[in-house]
Parts: C-alpha cells; sequence; structure tokens
C-alpha cells in the first residue's frame, strides 16, 4: 500500500491514493510502500520529494490514509450538499499531520467537515481542540471546555506550528 | 406529529430539550466509554432540529420525511441527540446571534431549525453566497458547530453509520 509523500523536513505535502503505485506516461509519480521509502514526482524528475515513514509517528500513515480516502468522498457526502474536501483542504491537513508527528502530539479525529474541509481534533475529558483546513484555503482554530463559549481564531500557513503548541497546551494541560 | 393547522410557537423554555439525529462514527469514545460529538459533522446553518414541547418526542427526527430519498433505511436507525435551549451558543463576538425558532413542517409540527442573526436581521445564504463575508460565516459555522457538540448529549443507541 502507498501513503504518503513528505519533503525531508517532515512537512507532509502530498498523499497518495491506494494504489501501490500511480504512474503518469511512463514517469512513476509515486513509488514505494507503507513502511518504505515514499518519493513523489510533482513537476518533473527534479522535484521528487523523499520521506522515510518509518521515522514517523506510528498513528501518521493511517491518518494519511482517512486523508485520502476523503479525497474520494462524494459530493454530498453528508446528506447536506456539502463537497469532500479538496486537494488545498487535504495538502493543508497532510501538513497539520506531519508536524504534529513531530512531537507525537496523536490526534483523536481527522474527519471530512461538513464545511468542506478537514478536521484535526483532539479531545482530553471535556477539552475539545482543532484545527480545520477549509476548501477555500481558510484555516481556523479552536478550542473549549465543553458547556463553555469557544476560543476560535484564523491561522495563517506559517502559524500552524504555534497553533498545535496552543492546542497540546489546552489539551494536555 | 402532523401539524393539523397548529399555529407557529416560539415559546422556548431554556430547559426544553431539542433533538437531532447522528450517525454512530461521528462520536468519540473516551477511556471511560462516554461519547462526544464530533463537531466536523455538525450542521450549520439552519440545523433542524425537533422540539420537545407540544408533544414531541426524540424518536421523532428519526420518522422519514414523506417521499424521502435512498437514505431511509439508514436514516431510521441513526442515533439520536439532545441538546437544551440553554446550550445553544452564546453570540459570537456579541454580534452573531444564534437563536432557535419554530419551524413547523406539515409532518413534523415540532421542527424548529437554529438560525443565525446579525444584529436581528437573519444570515442566509443563497447559493454560495453569504450575506456576510466568507472569512465570518465561515467563523461563525465553526464557532457554532464546537459549541453545539460541546453542549450535545447522545441520547439514543446508535446504530447506523455514515459508512452503512
Amino acid at each position: 500500500m502507498v501513503y504518503v509523500a513528505t519533503t525531508d523536513t517532515i512537512s507532509v505535502r502530498d498523499f497518495l491514493p491506494d494504489e501501490v503505485s500511480e504512474t503518469r506516461g511512463s514517469i512513476p509519480s509515486f513509488v514505494g510502500t507503507r513502511d518504505r521509502i515514499v518519493a513523489r514526482e510533482t513537476r518533473g524528475l527534479d522535484a521528487v520529494e523523499v520521506i522515510n515513514l518509518q521515522d514517523a509517528a506510528r498513528w501518521l500513515a493511517p491518518s494519511l490514509q482517512e486523508l485520502s480516502r476523503m479525497r474520494r468522498l462524494s459530493t454530498n457526502w453528508e446528506s447536506s450538499g456539502s463537497a469532500p474536501p479538496n486537494r488545498k483542504a487535504t495538502e493543508y491537513a497532510a501538513e497539520v499531520l506531519g508536524l504534529l508527528s513531530n512531537i507525537d502530539f496523536e490526534p483523536t479525529n481527522v474527519d471530512p467537515s461538513t464545511d468542506e474541509g478537514v478536521c484535526v481534533s483532539f479531545r482530553q475529558a471535556n477539552r475539545y481542540g482543532d484545527i480545520e483546513c477549509f476548501n477555500s484555503g481558510q484555516i481556523l482554530a479552536a478550542v473549549a471546555i465543553d458547556g463553555e463559549q469557544p476560543l476560535i481564531w484564523d491561522v495563517e500557513p506559517s502559524q500552524i506550528e504555534g497553533a498545535i503548541a496552543k492546542i497540546n497546551t489546552f489539551i494536555l494541560g | 406529529m402532523y401539524r393539523a393547522e397548529r399555529a407557529t410557537l416560539d415559546d422556548f423554555d431554556d430547559d426544553e430539550l431539542l433533538y437531532f439525529r447522528w450517525f454512530s462514527d461521528w462520536v468519540t469514545r473516551d477511556e471511560k466509554g462516554s461519547t462526544r460529538l464530533r463537531p466536523a459533522q455538525i450542521p450549520v446553518p439552519n440545523q433542524s432540529v425537533n422540539r420537545s414541547k407540544h408533544g414531541g418526542k426524540c424518536w421523532d427526527v428519526l420518522i422519514p420525511e414523506p417521499a424521502s430519498d435512498r437514505d431511509l433505511p439508514r436514516r431510521i436507525c441513526q442515533g439520536v441527540v439532545c441538546v437544551p435551549v440553554s446550550g445553544i451558543p452564546e453570540p459570537l463576538d456579541g454580534r452573531f446571534e444564534f437563536r432557535v425558532e419554530h419551524d413547523p413542517d406539515d409532518h413534523n409540527y415540532c421542527h424548529c431549525e437554529v438560525r443565525v442573526f446579525d444584529d436581528d436581521v437573519r444570515v442566509v445564504r443563497a447559493g454560495n453566497k453569504w450575506s456576510v463575508s466568507k472569512g465570518q460565516a465561515t467563523a461563525i459555522k465553526k464557532y457554532y458547530r464546537v459549541a453545539m457538540a460541546g453542549a450535545s448529549i447522545l441520547l439514543w443507541p446508535e446504530v447506523a453509520t455514515r459508512g452503512s
């Protein structure tokens, strides 16, 4: 099973469908296996990115696979007309997961959102936090204690790591 | 429960319960076995709920709508979630207010919607266009989903899943 390509900075940039390999013309776009090196060809052979998932947190690969499945949801997947997560949303979500993997901060759930995007969420007893990457490219983070008013804030792509740190502190107390 | 020409009644008490249906794979279970809703799937705006006042029962939300779609068998096997009226989120930034309004259908007298208002003017979506900025709309919806999930309780033994 093929998984994901990340850069050597462990920032996850893309993920793969379940196929063992996918070819674009004669050039393999994606090669590798779940446990081995995975490579991705993006804009030509000089843009191949290589990672080794063995170095990543154990939960990363299944989470990325879940992202891959979300891309294949049909429109109206939740019966109210929402589009499935698009490439932009899943790329940012993959980046979030990659950064979480760096500190082994495992999300509780990785879900498609009714508001069209991907929600990476955390729960510890009555404490909840998430980072949601929308199809529009917008990223929002939230922390909340059940029954109390949530705190929501905008997150620029360059601020994802800071948002993760804030949520980590909130969730783990 | 048929409407039978009864009036719309916005006479909600804070402790009145509101019900909506839910898939069992849209919950998180903690190590103690308690379940929490996953906010990403809460519909917004105009979340449909059923009220408990005026004879409303929690299972009413599982009754298929007339001339409904192919989801019928799955729908009637969903779980049921309740939230008190007092659990509806406080206004966001003191400006965007969430309000439950009685919106009876001919076949469902207890049907209500939780709607969003900006200075008493309903925030609506026409097609993909919102009456507020897109960024505001996204923030409003996210705030609502997180707050509602935190205030809601799964009532009914859940069976159906999104994937079933």
